[in-house]
This record gives C-alpha cells, sequence and structure tokens, in this order.
C-alpha cells in the first residue's frame, strides 16, 4: 500500500509540474527512471583530458531537470565500471569480471530542500586487492553549486552543472517515428537545465588501456 | 491498490508523450530521492547515445517507458541479448529505410544490433588523439570496425560534439556515413545552453546562479 501511494504522488509530481521529456540522450528513458530522478543517468562522456593529455576524464550526468540545490541520493551508489578491450577487432570488453576496474561515489548528509551541501565518497578500484578513497563536500567557493577534490593525481567534481545534452525534440520524435527530416534551425529542448555531474579525471597509466570500454551505472542501495 | 498503481503508471507514461512533442520542457519538483525507497538494486547505466530511447524504444514510447526498465537494470557488460535483439534489429531497419537508401549491409546489421544487445559502453582509445575543442571522435572506433577501417581517434565522447546528428546519421544513412558532409542528417540545434571549456571540471557552471 505504501509504496503504491509512493508511486502515486511520483506521478502526480511529474503530472503536475513536469513534461516528461522521453527521446533525449538517456533521460527518464523508461518508467523506474522517470520516476527516480535522483538515479536516472542522463549521459557519460570519457575523453583525454584537455588539461593534461596523460590523464582521462569520466563524466556521468544525473538527475535530469535539476535545479541549483539539487542534491545526489544518499541511497545510491554511482558507479563508473571500466573493461578493457583485448581485441580491437572485435572491440568487445573482456567477460572477465575480474578485471573490471570501478569507481564508486556515494554521498551522506544534506537535506532536501534545505541543505544541498553533502559528503561525498569516491572509492577507486582499480585491481588488487585495495583500493583508495577520496572524499569531499559537494559545495564550495570555487564553483556554483559544487565541491571537488585533488589528491594523489586524481581529481573528482561533484555538483550541479549545465545540461550539456541538447537536440530539437520535436524533430527527434519524428526521426524516432521514421520519418526523415529536412535540414532546418532547430530549438534546443534543453535550453538552461540543469543536472548533477560525477566529474573523475585519473591517470591513463592506472587504468588497463589504452582501449577500453566505459560504463555508468547507478545502483540503488 | 493495484488499481491505483497502475492507473499512477498510466499516468506519467501519458505524461512523458506529451512531452515528446514539446520544444521546452518545464522542471518537475526537484528530490525525488525518497519517493522509492524500499527499491534496491541496478536502476539505470549509460554509454552509447539514445540507445534506448531510439535504438530500442518500441514506439509509442509514452506506452512503453516501462519495457525500457529490463533493459535499464541489466548489467551493461553482460545484458541478456536474447531479450532485445530483434527490437534493435526492427529499429534499425526503420531507421536505415528513412531516406530511402540502404546504408547498412547485413553484416553491419548482424555486427552492431548483436553489440548492442548485449552491452551499453562507450569505447576509448586512450593512446589516440582527442581534440576536446573540435570534437569528432564519438562513434568513430565503431563506425570504423563496421567498416574494415583501423580507427583514428581516442572516440568516446566529448561533451560539446554533436552526438544527436553523429547517431542521425549513424543509423539512417548507415555507418559509413559522416555526420559533416553535404548530406549529413541534422535535427538543427548544434550546442548545448552552454558550451563545455577546458578547464576541469569540463561542464559549464549551472543555470540560475
Amino acid at each position: 500500500m505504501k509504496n503504491a501511494f509512493v508511486l502515486g504522488l511520483a506521478a502526480l509530481a511529474v503530472v503536475l509540474g513536469a513534461e516528461a521529456p522521453s527521446h533525449a540522450s538517456d533521460h527518464a528513458d523508461g518508467l523506474t527512471t522517470t520516476l527516480d530522478r535522483a538515479a536516472d543517468l542522463t549521459d557519460i562522456y570519457t575523453f583525454t583530458s584537455p588539461e593534461d593529455d596523460s590523464k582521462l576524464v569520466l563524466v556521468m550526468n544525473v538527475t535530469p531537470f535539476a535545479s541549483t540545490r539539487s542534491r545526489f541520493s544518499n541511497a545510491v551508489d554511482y558507479v563508473f565500471r571500466i573493461r578493457p578491450i583485448d581485441d580491437a577487432k572485435t572491440l568487445k570488453p573482456t567477460a572477465d569480471a575480474s578485471r573490471e576496474q570501478k569507481i564508486v561515489c556515494s554521498f551522506a548528509g544534506g537535506m532536501p530542500v534545505i541543505e544541498p551541501k553533502q559528503r561525498a565518497t569516491c572509492a577507486f578500484h582499480l585491481g588488487g586487492a585495495s583500493s583508495e578513497s577520496v572524499q569531499f563536500d559537494t559545495r564550495s567557493s570555487s564553483f556554483g553549486a559544487g565541491g571537488s577534490v585533488a589528491k594523489n593525481g586524481v581529481r573528482v567534481f561533484a555538483g550541479v552543472r549545465s545540461d550539456s545534452w541538447f537536440l530539437d525534440l520535436g524533430k527527434t520524435v519524428k526521426f524516432i517515428s521514421g520519418t526523415n527530416v529536412a535540414k532546418s534551425s532547430g530549438v534546443n529542448g534543453l535550453h538552461g537545465q540543469n543536472v548533477l555531474s560525477i566529474v573523475v579525471e585519473i591517470d591513463k597509466a592506472r587504468l588497463a588501456g589504452p582501449l577500453l570500454a566505459v560504463a555508468a551505472q547507478t545502483v540503488r542501495k | 491498490m493495484k488499481t491505483s498503481l497502475f492507473g499512477a503508471l498510466a499516468l506519467v507514461s501519458l505524461v512523458a508523450a506529451y512531452g515528446c512533442s514539446a520544444n521546452n520542457a518545464t522542471p518537475p519538483p526537484d528530490d525525488t530521492e525518497d519517493q522509492l525507497v524500499g527499491f534496491k538494486g541496478n536502476v539505470d547505466h549509460a554509454g552509447i547515445v539514445e540507445a534506448t530511447t531510439m535504438m530500442l524504444v518500441k514506439a509509442p514510447v509514452a506506452l512503453n517507458l516501462g519495457g525500457l526498465d529490463p533493459f535499464n537494470t541489466a548489467d551493461p557488460f553482460h545484458i541478456e541479448a536474447g531479450k532485445f535483439k530483434d527490437t534493435f534489429v526492427s529499429n534499425l531497419a526503420k531507421y536505415d529505410a528513412a531516406d530511402g537508401v540502404v546504408g547498412w549491409t547485413p553484416a553491419q546489421t548482424e555486427a552492431w544490433t548483436s553489440r548492442m544487445a548485449a552491452g551499453n559502453y562507450l569505447v576509448v582509445d586512450t593512446s589516440k588523439p582527442c581534440d576536446f575543442a573540435a570534437p569528432h571522435t564519438y562513434l568513430e572506433i565503431e563506425r570504423a570496425g563496421l567498416t574494415g577501417k583501423e580507427h583514428q581517434t581516442c572516440g568516446g565522447r566529448m561533451p560539446n560534439e554533436d552526438a544527436l546528428d553523429v547517431t542521425l546519421n549513424f543509423l539512417i544513412r548507415g555507418p559509413g556515413a559522416s555526420a559533416e558532409d553535404d548530406e549529413a542528417i541534422t535535427d538543427g540545434v548544434d550546442q548545448a545552453t552552454t558550451r563545455s571549456h577546458a578547464t576541469f571540471p569540463y561542464l559549464a557552471e549551472a543555470n540560475g546562479i
């Protein structure tokens, strides 16, 4: 009964306050993620750092339509998963789970609406039995709505950023229906929106690359 | 109880349908994190852009949002391919037919749909160049593999690249097509609200600060 009530409230909240834009990268791409925005992954990026080419950057965005006071869920693990690809022809990641490297970020503290600052912990499981972790606050004076840490060659940021995804929603719907659309200017349906972002920068030498498969995952604890 | 639950779910799906046709979305109330108390386990994964919202969805999406949950909650490195392969194949055939030109060979279709049905991840080569200022690397490794070429870039994905245009050209025109040539398909939007920048943490400052 409680679960049905809670889901009903969530549905009502969406109905009253929103138009949930599916068809947007990975935004609200399922019933559960539409309801569970804190665990709704919207995008993942990975690229060589433009500041230091010896480092790889990993980015995951969650929580579409975040406000500047949005928080990560304290009940969710936000995970970067990295597996080596041994064969450049098949591009298949290794099936050997023991070779997987993970970066797991979790959050504590804060309070909905009242206190956006949380304590972030990101644990680096990069091989072997040992792991290391960094901790930092998700609000600091260095950012409008975020916090970061730099330690042992690793940098991590967590906080609110401008949504980096862009598309014309109306045209995308037409493309999805199988209609080819003539070229014309479009309107970014996510203009002015924010997301919660986790950005990790790490030495490439610590990864099992150079050819890697990278995924982001959210897991409710 | 079941009635109210299904009513709520249907309502959410219908709202999602309206969202599909809107060009500007209105934010819902903040902080839903505690609304699913009691649910544990995998919620979502991300890798290839539009893996679910274009490649796996069965139209109309609003009536099938729940159908995407089994994919989202799967292990992104170990998805049970048999559950999703047929949908990836039928959707790719739909996109390939959109411009009236066959862009995918049967072998390419088999390779791509098998890969998507089994896993959802980006491929990055840390030994190859990424040009953050002029990003044209998204799917380059996969497209090279499908067309029998050696990849030249880091692949992966950078935030300022127009990944939707890359996806549209990939699906509709085939893995050999560029998103940059004269025939390229586009949605007409080529950047986010604010472009990402070349200093940590790279993504642009939040709006409304």
